[in-house]
């Protein structure tokens, strides 16, 4: 069934999707738990610390 | 990016900007707070946040202190007087770490919170239901921290750097104060990701980014400088829990780990965290002062490139607190370098103060003078930190009560000060209300005068080689610890003089105009006093206001 917006003709306001909305503080949430993980994995891999 | 949308949460998706000059504060008068206490726990209103996070530092303020005055208490004279030295030793890393995370980190985040959206136009912070979340993780953590001095093993007792392997000497208890340590690091970083959305996307029309005020500026890139450092510290943290409990060897030297590794990823993160503990206080002093000299900021351009300077420079410095375990010349060398160099921008900033007051029409009302005793104290722990800059001499004074002076003259003169100068200074604007501008003052000399009858002493001590971190000194001490500690009680009673005024002006008082004060400039200025419950739902016209 055709809304009355959509009967008028006129395409409806469309909601940015959620990724789009959020993607500054998305990318900083990525940008922390890349360098979290990051120094760990320096550690375990670049240093060799485990394992020797 | 468009600076002209609120659409970062569904909270703002509706919200648009209309034309200029409409008073747009009694549009939304009749959409007040909630009543009770679920008003504060489900608000996602910037204003309340700030006043947690402000009133939760005052009452972290007070648990740190008085841990600061169980150490002076035990070191008025020679000997063991009062404390087991365990229980020393849990007060001085407790003491650290409530001061830091607890008072003014968060209190700078109340302060962003209650000044940000209000000084760029904006109806809130970008992400509201995240910024509740920020604030509720903090009392938990603080909770899980501090129960451990009621635990069988004892609150964490090896300093707040958590060197192994003497932290990993530390009972069960340990594993809670990793845990609290992770919680507040995630409120950090979250409260962090939520400034740095508000100051991008949220700005009102016209407010660029050489628009706007010092403090936000400030905020901005100690937001960057915390979403890079405090998950390095966690996973530092990390790696010591798997440790301790999970048989790994990152930083057992038994196990082929590496100690001086973790010393390094810490001041990875700890050096700029110093930064962070002091460039939201420049952006305060450079509010203030203008205000009270009746001069635009000196140097506002140069203000924002010497504090981007030192936010890099901070990350390239971190070895010269390691000094002492020994590294290559060059290294040492380049780490004395780059640290002197921070003196650059750092005067630039101290240099544009002053001349921000040169042959200005100053008054000296109570957020001036802590603003001017800041910028006095601070240089003092400037040069003192320039001393321990050079290699040679820091062999000298590393870990002695020299150090220790250094810091808390930039963290208490310092920080502390510009978060007291912020409170007066914005209190009417919170409130409605004036305080009590004699009693201000009052608490200003008082504080100034005990501040450094605590701390000055300290070089002397240091610099004749008393060690930090002991229970226990060498006689030819005795006389300037016995000064300190009376400077200490001093202080920390004079500082029930500041809750007595706060409350006082919180409670009722003399009636703030919007302005306040007769040479303030900026948006959070447009709105009446008290600051309404929502302010700027409509976008200000900024093209005939001073933003900054």
């Amino acid at each position: 069934m055709k809304t009355t917006v959509q009967q008028s003709g006129t395409r409806p306001a469309q909601r940015p999707g959620f990724l789009r909305r959020y993607r500054l503080p998305l990318s900083l949430a990525v940008v922390a738990a890349s360098l979290y993980a990051g120094s760990i994995f320096f550690i375990v891999v670049v240093r060799g610390q485990i394992g020797t | 990016m468009s600076a002209n949308t609120h659409s970062q949460d569904g909270a703002h998706a509706d919200v648009t900007h209309h034309a200029a000059g409409e008073d747009h504060d009694h549009d939304h008068a009749e959409h007040g707070p909630a009543y009770g206490p679920m008003r504060w726990i489900t608000t996602t209103n910037h204003k309340d946040i700030g006043s947690l996070y402000l009133w939760f530092a005052l009452v972290m303020f007070f648990i740190g202190g008085a841990m600061a005055l169980v150490i002076r208490a035990e070191l008025f004279q020679p000997g063991i007087q009062i404390v087991d030295p365990m229980f020393f030793n849990s007060m001085t890393t407790m003491h650290a770490l409530v001061m830091i995370f607890g008072v003014v980190m968060p209190a700078f985040v109340g302060l962003a919170n209650w000044m940000i959206p209000m000084m760029i136009g904006a109806p809130d912070m970008a992400l509201p239901r995240l910024n509740n979340w920020s604030f509720w993780i903090m009392p938990f953590a603080f909770a899980i921290l501090l129960s451990t001095l009621f635990m069988d093993s004892g609150g964490p007792a090896g300093g707040w750097t958590l060197y192994p392997p003497l932290s990993l000497q530390m009972g069960d208890s340990f594993a809670f104060v990793i845990f609290a340590i992770h919680f507040m690091g995630i409120s950090s970083v979250m409260g962090s990701i939520n400034i740095v959305a508000t100051i991008f996307n949220m700005r009102a029309p016209g407010v660029t980014f050489m628009k706007m005020p010092m403090f936000v500026w400030t905020w901005l890139i100690t937001a960057f400088l915390l979403i890079a450092t405090i998950p390095v510290l966690a996973g530092a943290v990390t790696m010591l829990l798997t440790d301790r409990f999970f048989e790994t060897s990152f930083f057992s030297a038994a196990g082929g780990g590496d100690p001086v590794m973790f010393q390094h990823i810490f001041w990875f993160f700890g050096h700029p965290e110093v930064y962070i503990l002091i460039l939201p206080a420049f952006g305060i002093i450079s509010s203030i002062i203008p205000t009270f000299a009746r001069k635009p900021l000196f140097g506002y351009d140069s203000m924002v490139y010497a504090t981007a300077s030192i936010a890099f420079l901070s990350f390239i410095v971190w070895a010269h607190h390691m000094f002492t375990t020994g590294m290559p010349l060059a290294g040492s060398l380049f780490f004395m370098m780059t640290t002197m160099m921070i003196s650059v921008p750092t005067g630039v900033k101290v240099f544009n103060w002053v001349a921000t007051m040169w042959k200005g029409a100053m008054t000296f009302e109570t957020p001036m003078l802590f603003s001017i005793g800041f910028v006095i104290m601070f240089t003092i722990g400037g040069l003192s930190g320039l001393m321990l800059a050079i290699t040679p001499a820091d062999i000298q004074y590393h870990d002695t009560y020299f150090v220790v002076a250094h810091f808390h003259y930039v963290l208490v003169p310092g920080a502390i000060y510009s978060i007291m100068a912020a409170t007066y200074y914005w209190l009417p604007k919170w409130t409605g209300n004036m305080y009590d501008e004699t009693l201000g003052k009052w608490h200003f000399w008082i504080s100034t005068v005990f501040v450094n009858v605590l701390f000055f002493p300290m070089h002397f001590v240091g610099l004749a080689g008393m060690n930090r971190r002991i229970p226990d000194y060498s006689l030819q001490f005795a006389d300037w610890n016995m000064v300190a500690t009376i400077g200490a009680f001093g202080f920390g009673f004079s500082q029930l003089l500041f809750v007595y005024i706060v409350v006082k002006a919180v409670r009722g008082g003399k009636k703030a105009t919007a302005e306040v004060w007769e040479g303030a400039r900026g948006l959070e200025w447009t709105v009446p006093s008290p600051a309404p419950y929502h302010t700027f739902e409509t976008a200000p016209d900024i093209s005939r206001l001073a933003v900054r």
